[in-house]
């Protein structure tokens, strides 16, 4: 089994927090976006509140970084974006089949337009494709905070990250338009969505004025190629550290003693 | 007598004009031989809406598995210029989403407001002598020497030959 933790950390020096989730939870891989603390600071917190040694993964951004406490040679840096919006590793799991994993954070992109979220999504979706060519299989994860919903154009539309709620869908593993062939990928967040969920109802929560306010979104997820949906053993938002709430008491992300998102954390087993 | 009407278009149009497709992918081409070899130049293009296209130009390390890392993003629509020029030393030294949201967008078309945005912080270069000065700033830029040099110690460092055990 390996599990993985996903967490914006809106710039928070949130090592202790990181820290207790890694015990909680048991996290061999922990993506971090909007980092600004020492990376040896992080990993020092991560190795001595669980015992197992963590280090930050090679290729990882200044912002956008890997830690983990499998063996770094499972790891090999294969992309970094201009701004650091994605990178991608080949990883070998431990006793596991090796992956792609993509690092995502759009986090250059905040507040732009349809046309940009879309452009963003098909040039991640391309380098996908490009470094799945090259690596020579697609058993590709790509996890991350895209800053737009599951539901929204960017996600599903064939041309951008053409990702699909359902696992039966996405094992058609493509779709032709107009005589051309489009690879499918499963987004299993929009699981998480919602009142009607174990968990909170999204990872971030925003009260917009404009018309059309969803309050919470799930800009925070994880998609994957059809070839590792069957291996997903469990995916959750995170509402509590292990120890304490990540929560108001109103129930939204308690951003003043934490970040304004929450925790994704998601397991694969073999 | 007639009056002379003086030349009042600029000294520097150029009959030679190229894409900015085939200035990228020059520049990747050179990087093979400033290197011999080590390293590698690929252009990859996306077409987008409204008739935005967007050509990459990424370095690739052979020896560390190609590696790749993406040093510029260039975006324009079906007349080739203008240009806007997306890079690392240029991007506005933000760190936090608050600073963030003041950056602006790269694809604005909406009603009333022009392509590209001159607020915007990538530099928009309106012909080729501008957008020649501009990928010849982002390629000479510290942030581009870093990735190469990166590359390139990585790369000697594993074809390094391992050490002959001691006698």
């Amino acid at each position: 089994m390996i599990t993985f933790l996903f967490w914006n950390l809106k710039s928070q020096p949130l090592r202790e927090r990181l820290a207790r989730l890694a015990v909680a939870h048991s996290v061999d891989v922990l993506v971090v976006a909007e980092c600004d603390m020492q990376s040896a600071a992080v990993s020092r917190a991560l190795s001595e509140a669980t015992g197992s040694a963590y280090r930050v993964v090679p290729g990882s951004g200044n912002a956008l970084r890997v830690f983990t406490r499998t063996p770094l040679a499972n790891w090999r840096p294969l992309f970094t974006d201009t701004l650091e919006a994605w990178l991608g590793f080949r990883f070998r799991v431990p006793n596991g089949p090796e992956l792609l994993v993509f690092a995502v954070h759009m986090w250059s992109k905040l507040r732009t337009t349809e046309p940009d979220r879309m452009q963003d999504a098909k040039e991640l979706a391309e380098d996908v494709r490009q470094l799945e060519a090259q690596e020579g299989h697609s058993r590709t994860l790509v996890v991350g905070d895209f800053n737009v919903n599951p539901f929204e154009v960017p996600l599903v539309w064939s041309s951008g990250l053409h990702a699909v709620p359902d696992r039966r869908a996405a094992e058609r593993e493509a779709r032709t338009i107009h005589a051309r062939e489009y690879a499918l990928m499963y987004n299993p967040t929009w699981g998480v969505m919602g009142d009607r969920t174990p968990g909170p109802s999204g990872t971030y929560y925003r009260a917009a004025s404009e018309s059309a306010n969803y309050f919470w979104n799930t800009y925070d997820q994880v998609l994957m190629r059809p070839a590792l949906a069957g291996h997903l053993t469990e995916l959750r938002v995170l509402d509590s550290d292990g120890t304490e709430t990540l929560l108001t008491a109103s129930g939204i992300p308690d951003a003043a003693n934490g970040s304004d998102h929450l925790p994704l954390l998601f397991r694969f087993d073999w | 007598m007639t009056a002379t009407i003086p030349n009042l278009w600029p000294d520097d149009i150029k009959v030679d004009v190229l894409p900015p497709l085939v200035i990228l992918r020059a520049q990747a081409s050179k990087i093979h031989q400033l290197t011999k070899g080590a390293l590698l130049g690929d252009v990859t293009s996306t077409e987008g809406s409204d008739g935005f296209v967007t050509h990459r130009l990424d370095l690739i390390a052979p020896a560390l598995d190609n590696r790749r890392a993406r040093i510029l993003s260039v975006t324009h629509r079906e007349g080739f210029y203008p240009v806007v020029i997306e890079a690392e030393c240029y991007r506005p030294k933000a760190r936090s989403v608050a600073e963030m949201m003041h950056l602006g967008t790269l694809f604005d078309t909406k009603v009333g407001t022009t392509w590209p945005d001159a607020t915007n912080w990538r530099p928009a270069a309106a012909g080729q002598s501008e957008f020649v000065k501009c990928v010849g700033e982002v390629l000479k830029s510290k942030e581009v020497r870093a990735v190469i040099d990166s590359l390139l110690a990585l790369s000697n460092e594993k074809n390094q030959p391992a050490e002959e055990p001691a006698a």
